[in-house]
């Protein structure tokens, strides 16, 4: 028998979580391929642009692509689990299984958030070198973080939707599907557009970011909750043979 | 060697997991009917029956991945999604899964770090599972890559990381070669012999005949036989020696029965005591070999199926 008992906590299934992106493979290439994406128009964009647009374009060119990208990562980092059945492993080390899910949208606000600020100080950092720092608001930092913040909330709910939505549906092709589908109607419903799950994101990050369209910052959020609550709840399912 | 294990004096009465009145209904079909049995502690206990009478649906049940519609699976007396630390006293293999581009040694890692190991007994556990189960050398190696062989003993590696004291084991001969098999059955005698239990499921009889203590006999969602391994089929130890009288005398109570002028026939277990005594007292051996249960004749007669059809 091995001596040593188990202290099994939160930051240790946060951090197996951790490890299993970095040691998969396939989800960390795709994440360091969403930051390199955002390589080449760091280089180009703006050279001839206004120094207000670089402003007002701060919050869309840093959160948008990096929004759906992590709803993309958080519906594989749920799904995979199941697609390899490894979530076997998961529920019966850790029986209760919300806490498991609770581990994985944690990491995917964690990695959202790490990214955001990376992604975010470099368009910043790219505006105030092109036109100064005062038309990136150095002068009015309550400003520069107020459109951080808003940045960072709205990509973590992004990607928590995601993974609630992997959850759920325990397969990524269906979570593609459902967002697909319901990205669609939203589109073309007048009461839906930019506060439904998929496009909520959309009507706060494609704002100038002067402003801020509180509606959907609160859809991107309340969808976020409630739709880890149903996932909470769809874990009570059986897991098939 | 289930004698043996027996006579020692383990405790074998006390029950590790208690399975009361399970019944599993998947709309109009019912997977279990009232299915109760228990598994003694330090024994290995082969829960056998065809494919798709219930067994994976029960095992499920006693771990908590599936609810029963009625009746209790208790593992120490609780439901397995109640107990604080399940993976340090049950060790699970129901599949062998892994994420094909993760290393075995990450996989393993991975389930370390989330049952809570000391950062400083991680890498020792994790080692030691990996030996244990020959993987050692193919540790740096992505599990898509392992045969079906090696990804049966990575589960395996998996199911031991808590150090638990029963094993669950979901047809874990599934997939192997001769060889693997050899080893399985090797390293279930290893794990009995350290006075630890093991539940071990299979279709295959004669995979665990040589191996279990104790039998579960399940078919179409039903318990037919819940007995001793050596009660069922009756193996038994033939000798053949030319002082069978005075072999016989020594062996006292054992139950040793004449066949014929030279042999002898005991009680299943006995080979190894016939062994000592006749090195002992200088008693010369012809021939000596034991016949296992016949688990086989018994799962057939009692689920009336024809020789050929069950696995």
């Amino acid at each position: 028998m091995r001596a040593g008992g188990t202290t099994k906590t939160r930051q240790h299934l946060v951090a197996a979580e951790l490890l299993k992106i970095l040691t998969g493979r396939w989800q960390l290439v795709g994440l360091m391929a969403v930051l390199a994406v955002h390589a080449l128009p760091l280089l180009l964009w703006g050279a001839q642009a206004e120094p207000a647009l670089e402003w007002n374009g701060l919050r869309s060119r840093s959160g948008w692509l990096l929004a759906y990208a992590m709803m993309f990562f958080g519906v594989v980092l749920t799904s995979s689990e199941f697609r390899f059945r490894t979530v076997t492993h998961s529920w019966l080390i850790t029986p209760g299984r919300v806490r498991v899910l609770v581990a994985q949208v944690t990491v995917v606000a964690l990695i959202g958030a790490l990214l955001t600020t990376a992604v975010f100080t470099a368009w910043w950092l790219r505006g105030a070198s092109r036109h100064g720092v005062a038309a990136m608001r150095a002068d009015r930092p309550a400003e520069v973080l107020s459109a951080y913040l808003i940045v960072v909330v709205v990509v973590c709910a992004t990607g928590i939707t995601g993974a609630a939505l992997g959850a759920i549906t325990r397969s990524l092709g269906l979570a593609a599907a459902t967002i697909a589908v319901c990205g669609l109607v939203e589109a073309v419903s007048d009461g839906g557009r930019f506060h439904g799950p998929v496009t909520a994101p959309s009507g706060v990050l494609l704002w100038p970011t002067t402003e801020t369209n509180a509606t959907s910052l609160s859809a991107a959020i309340a969808w976020a909750v409630i739709l880890t609550a149903v996932a909470s709840a769809s874990l009570r399912r059986d897991l098939p043979s | 060697m289930v004698g043996e294990r027996t006579r020692s004096g383990r405790d074998t009465a006390a029950a590790i997991v208690d399975v009361r009145g399970l019944t599993k209904r998947y709309g109009r079909v019912a997977a279990l009917q009232d299915v109760s049995f228990t598994v003694p502690a330090g024994a290995v206990t082969g829960f056998l029956g065809a494919n798709g009478s219930g067994k994976t649906t029960t095992l499920r049940i006693l771990l908590g991945l599936v609810a029963p519609t009625s009746g209790s699976a208790l593992i120490h007396g609780r439901p397995y999604r109640e107990m604080s630390d399940p993976a340090r006293t049950v060790g699970a293999v129901l599949e062998p899964t892994a994420h094909p581009a993760r290393t075995g040694l990450d996989h393993l890692r991975c389930l370390a770090l989330a049952l809570g190991l000391p950062r400083r007994s991680r890498r020792h556990a994790v080692d030691e599972v990996l030996g244990t189960v020959e993987l050692t050398a193919a540790a740096d190696r992505p599990v898509g890559t392992y045969s079906l062989g090696m990804r049966g003993r990575l589960a395996i590696a998996c199911a031991l990381l808590g150090d638990p004291e029963l094993l669950v084991l979901d047809e874990p001969a599934n997939g192997l070669d001769p060889e693997g098999i050899r080893w399985l059955r090797r390293f279930l005698r290893g794990w009995a012999a350290q006075g630890r239990s093991a539940l071990v499921s299979s279709h295959v009889l004669a995979e665990v005949a040589q191996t279990v203590d104790h039998v579960v006999i399940i078919e179409r969602g039903r318990v037919v036989l819940a007995a001793e391994a050596a009660a069922v089929g009756a193996g038994r130890v033939e000798v053949r020696t030319p002082q069978a009288d005075q072999l016989a005398e020594l062996l006292g109570g054992a139950g040793a029965v004449r066949t014929g002028h030279d042999s002898l026939r005991l009680p299943y277990g006995w080979a190894e005591r016939v062994g000592q005594l006749c090195a002992l007292h200088g008693i010369p051996l012809v021939e000596l070999h034991t016949t296992g249960p016949d688990l086989e004749r018994a799962f057939f007669e009692l689920t009336g199926r024809a020789a050929g059809g069950a696995a």
